[in-house]
């Protein structure tokens, strides 16, 4: 065997497992409703009656009592944010779970004042493990917050312009947001209580914002009382749905994206078309190229 | 060759370094860790800091404040070798500030009565302040031995002055020392008001009595107040009397909680000290209320009189009760109507009375009623499904007093069901006929929107008058573009009427969901399978293994005509095992020219001589073995032979003219054996 068809043949194998790797490998991606580790939402999925969307026109048309569940990790198109404040004007409640991401887009398209920090909160005393887990025990009496006693935030972000009551969950008073990343509270960076999860009303619907989309993960889920608020979650909802369409994506993602487009294309008429095509080319050039032998034999 | 392994090298390191590339684009901020890996220390400076803030609260005069915050540091993640200290420590701070608290309201209540003249109360509350004085001067004295046996525990005194840890700690000295004042200022107080005490108690004394007329009456009626107010026997005129109206009343109409309210009126006493006036009983529907008279100088009386207060003295209040009695279902739909009956009955007569029925907080109707009632009420759509109560609130209308009456209701949303019918083959591509309907407990269910999903293939439609419903999915038509998105390499999901599987025979499903202006936000899921073929992707797959199969029978034809031509002579030169002719490498460089050259001769004399070269035999045997039609062809692959050898075995590297010879050769022999043309 030559050196150039062993390459050709470790190239076509590589590809080939690399592929099948791809295609069977689970998702690793944060807030990932297929993705079974540490960070996650395969346990919501198992656990819980939740709907995936991939895209947010996909939502029901009448969204009375319905939940949409929004982790905003990428940006909206204007398109997308209408589709949400419909979905909110016709009564369904919108979860916005973000710490450092495009939330604030949305609240600035629906008009309310309210707004997600962005700068990361500690707590050095009451927190689980260490500061950047705080704890939080501090709720206001609703539906969503029954039965939770203790939430745990991981490296969560707090709730700017929230009124006292449109406030549910407010860290401890040992809490503060450290602006200047150093870990250390001081002099001019805002103290707690700092409120991490409220609730707004908009016209027929309602907004619930939480500061951080962490604890809906599957390592975080299990921890305190953070499995109870999601149960709250569902249990107050006729159907719940969670967008995956504005999460960030990996390599692996990408690459299995793209091989769904490729199985996509070569399921249609004229990728089936092309397919065979080039099985039937790839068999008859051996024909083709021997066509010269063939004419002097005769 | 080299081109090959350059691409490949190029891909290897694109892929090694590409994936890389998009970190530069993720959030500076780190989303989350995990928690099982996670590790932590207690932040010490963190701890003593937080200890500075629960005092600079209390040197505030915020002890609340400072004491929840104590509360809060139960909720602390501290490690149990400093558990105890904490405890303690935290347990003496909640002392002093509980003592220093009382004391503050003991002094004020105290400085308030001084400025009211009504020193009854003074002394008792000047002595319990004393008490809590002394405990004041010592808990601080506690607090520092136990502030140095915390801040040893956390090593403040074995690291260096400008650390974090040793700030804290001269922060939170500072802020003791700042409460050790505090409780000096306190003292002083005290003092201050012991000396006024005394001298309050020189002023004269005075008495004020209180009659009411009727002793009962009914809410919103009138009565009489009347009374005297002198001092050592002597009347005292034109002086302000305060008659406070005591009452329970609802601290809100959401629950049962009475909490106390007083409403004042104002009178002055006339020429022999004595005063009248009236007093209208508020609505409230309780039993009884307490009025007191109460007398309070001001002005030059300051210096002179003590304040007094009548002795309490109670009216009996009377109103009609009213009775509510009604008939509420167990469970309600939303957006379906459900009637709500029953009876408002008072002890004295049927009057027209307002009525407000809520769900929860939510308000469901407001009528008027006057006896039975019956009404219809249509439960908002915003009500989410679950367990609620509903409230029916009679209000309360002069003597009568109000009714309420609270039932649990399951708000449930209206099931229905969906009847379908579909062929269980189906031919793709090609259209897929659905009917069916959709009933509920009710009947058929009008207008109710039925979505119909193949894969990707999506088709909406709506229930008619009787509940039956059509659709048809079309398959096997190309996706449309997905809607915009933000995510590039999102795969669209949604494109209407397309669906198409290069699967030839396979087993799909059908999803069918039904969702009612009715029950918003129910949505019934009903799956189906049908069986497809694809004749398309059969025909394709037969095409290709015709291909396949036409190629290999010609191949074989060829081999075997090949054979045939042979004659047996040239057949028994042939050893029995010869091996099959293989395809060798392709050659580069002079060498390889050479080598090249001869192989394209050497497969023209195989064809000719029947003769194929096996590996174990040199390029002179095969020489031998071979013998061609033509002498010249014969002479000149001698030479090429000869050539090709040197440029094998030889120690010198062959001249380019090496190659042009051999080539040159290779045409003659070509051209002798009418092979090509030169």
């Amino acid at each position: 065997m030559g050196l150039r068809k062993f390459l050709i043949i470790i190239a076509v194998t590589l590809i080939i497992a690399l592929i099948l790797a791809v295609w069977f490998f689970p998702s690793n991606d944060d807030f990932r409703v297929d993705n079974p580790f540490w960070n996650g939402l395969d346990d919501i999925q198992a656990k819980y009656d939740v709907q995936t969307i991939n895209l947010l026109s996909n939502l029901p048309l009448s969204p009375y009592g319905t939940t949409l569940l929004v982790i905003p990790y990428l940006s909206f198109t204007s398109t997308e944010l209408w589709q949400l404040n419909s979905f909110v004007s016709q009564g369904g409640r919108l979860i916005i779970a973000d710490d450092y991401g495009y939330g604030n887009q949305i609240l600035t398209y629906l008009g309310l004042q309210v707004r997600f920090s962005g700068e990361v909160l500690l707590d050095p005393l009451v927190n689980y493990t260490n500061k950047h887990f705080p704890k939080i025990h501090h709720f206001r009496p609703d539906p969503l917050t029954a039965n939770t006693d203790n939430l745990v935030l991981n490296h969560a972000t707090s709730l700017n312009n929230i009124t006292a009551d449109t406030a549910l969950a407010l860290s401890s008073p040992f809490s503060f947001l450290d602006y200047n990343g150093n870990g250390t509270r001081e002099a001019g960076e805002p103290a707690g209580p700092l409120p991490v999860i409220s609730r707004h009303e908009l016209n027929q619907g309602q907004v619930i914002l939480v500061s951080d989309p962490s604890l809906l993960i599957n390592s975080m889920n299990i921890i305190e009382d953070n499995d109870s608020f999601i149960k709250n979650i569902v249990t107050t909802s006729s159907a719940v749905y969670i967008d995956q369409s504005h999460l960030a994506f990996s390599e692996l993602h990408r690459t299995r994206s793209w091989l769904q487009q490729a199985r996509r294309f070569l399921s249609t008429p004229a990728g089936t078309a092309v397919l065979v095509l080039a099985v039937i080319i790839l068999v008859l050039i051996p024909i083709w190229h021997n066509k010269g032998k063939i004419d002097i034999d005769t | 060759m080299k081109k090959l392994i350059i691409t490949l090298s190029i891909l290897v390191m694109l892929g090694v370094i590409y994936p890389s590339l998009p970190t530069s684009a993720q959030p500076v901020r780190v989303p989350h860790e995990n928690p099982d890996t996670a590790t932590g220390l207690l932040d010490k400076a963190g701890l003593l800091l937080s200890y500075g803030q629960i005092i600079n609260l209390a040197t505030d005069r915020q002890y609340q404040n400072a004491q929840d915050l104590l509360n809060e540091l139960e909720h602390a993640d501290i490690p149990d070798e400093i558990q105890y200290i904490i405890n303690r420590y935290s347990n003496l701070l909640q002392r002093l500030f509980t003592t220093l608290d009382n004391l503050e309201a003991l002094l004020d209540e105290a400085s308030d009565l001084l400025a009211r003249n009504q020193i009854g109360e003074v002394k008792h509350l000047l002595d319990l302040a004393r008490a809590d004085i002394r405990d004041a001067y010592t808990l601080p004295e506690d607090i520092e031995v136990a502030t140095n046996s915390l801040s040893d525990k956390l090593g403040v005194f074995a690291i260096s002055a400008a650390s974090q840890l040793t700030q804290s700690h001269t922060r939170l000295e500072e802020g003791l020392e700042r409460l050790s004042n505090l409780v000096s200022k306190l003292n002083s107080l005290n003092q201050s008001l012991s000396e006024r005490y005394v001298q309050k108690t020189r002023l004269s004394p005075t008495e004020l009595s209180l009659s009411i007329n009727p002793a009962s009456a009914y809410v919103g009626d009138i009565v009489t107040v009347s009374g005297k107010l002198g001092s050592d026997g002597q009347p005292l005129t034109r002086r302000r009397i305060i008659l406070a109206l005591e009452y329970k009343t609802m601290a809100n109409t959401n629950n049962n909680v009475m909490v106390a309210a007083t409403t004042n009126t104002t009178t002055t006493t006339r020429f022999d000290g004595s005063y009248v006036t009236s007093i209208t009983l508020p609505y409230q529907y309780i039993e009884n209320m307490t009025v007191t008279a109460v007398y309070s100088p001001v002005g030059n009386d300051v210096d002179s009189y003590l304040a007094c207060e009548s002795p309490p003295v109670l009216i009996k209040t009377m109103f009609y009760q009213t009775m509510l009695e009604a008939s509420v279902p167990l469970k309600i739909y939303v957006g379906l109507p459900f009637t709500l009956s029953g009876e408002v009955t008072s002890d004295n007569d049927n009057n027209t009375r307002s009525v407000k029925v809520l769900l929860d907080k939510t308000l469901l109707a407001t009528d008027t009623v006057s006896g039975r009632f019956s009404f219809e009420i249509m439960p908002p759509d915003e009500i989410l499904p679950g367990s609620g109560n509903l409230t029916i609130d009679i209000s309360p209308q002069g003597r009568y007093a109000g009714a309420s009456l609270q039932r649990g209701v399951t708000v449930s949303l209206l099931p229905i069901y969906v009847d379908t019918r579909m062929p269980s083959v189906v031919l793709s591509p090609g259209d897929i006929e659905i009917s069916g309907g959709v009933y509920s407990e009710l009947g058929p269910v009008n207008d109710a929107r039925i979505n119909l999903n193949l894969d990707d293939a999506s088709v909406t439609t709506a229930s008619r008058a009787d509940g039956s419903f059509q659709g048809t999915i079309k398959s096997c038509l190309l996706p449309e573009d997905a809607p915009p998105t933000t995510n590039p390499f999102y795969v669209a999901t949604s494109a209407a009427d397309s669906t198409f599987d290069f699967s030839p025979l396979g087993i799909r499903e059908i999803n069918i969901t039904a969702d009612t202006p009715q029950s918003p936000g129910f949505i019934l899921e009903v799956k189906r399978q049908v069986i497809t073929i694809n004749p398309v992707s059969i025909c394709l797959i037969l095409a290709a293994f015709a291909a396949s199969w036409l190629f290999v029978r010609r191949r074989s034809r060829t081999l075997t005509r090949t054979e045939a031509e042979m004659t047996p002579a040239e057949r028994a030169v042939l050893p029995a095992g010869t091996p099959q002719p293989v395809k060798l490498p392709k050659l580069t460089g002079i060498k390889g020219q050479v080598i090249s050259t001869y192989r394209s001769v050497l497969a023209i004399v195989e064809r000719f001589s029947g003769v194929i070269m096996s590996p174990d035999i040199t390029l002179r045997e095969f020489l031998n073995t071979a013998s061609l039609p033509s002498p010249t062809a014969t002479d000149h692959f001698a030479e090429l032979t000869d050539i090709t050898e040197s440029t094998l075995y030889s120690a010198r590297s062959p001249q380019k003219d090496t190659a042009a010879r051999a080539k040159e050769l290779a045409l003659n022999i070509k051209e002798e054996l009418g092979y090509g043309t030169p």
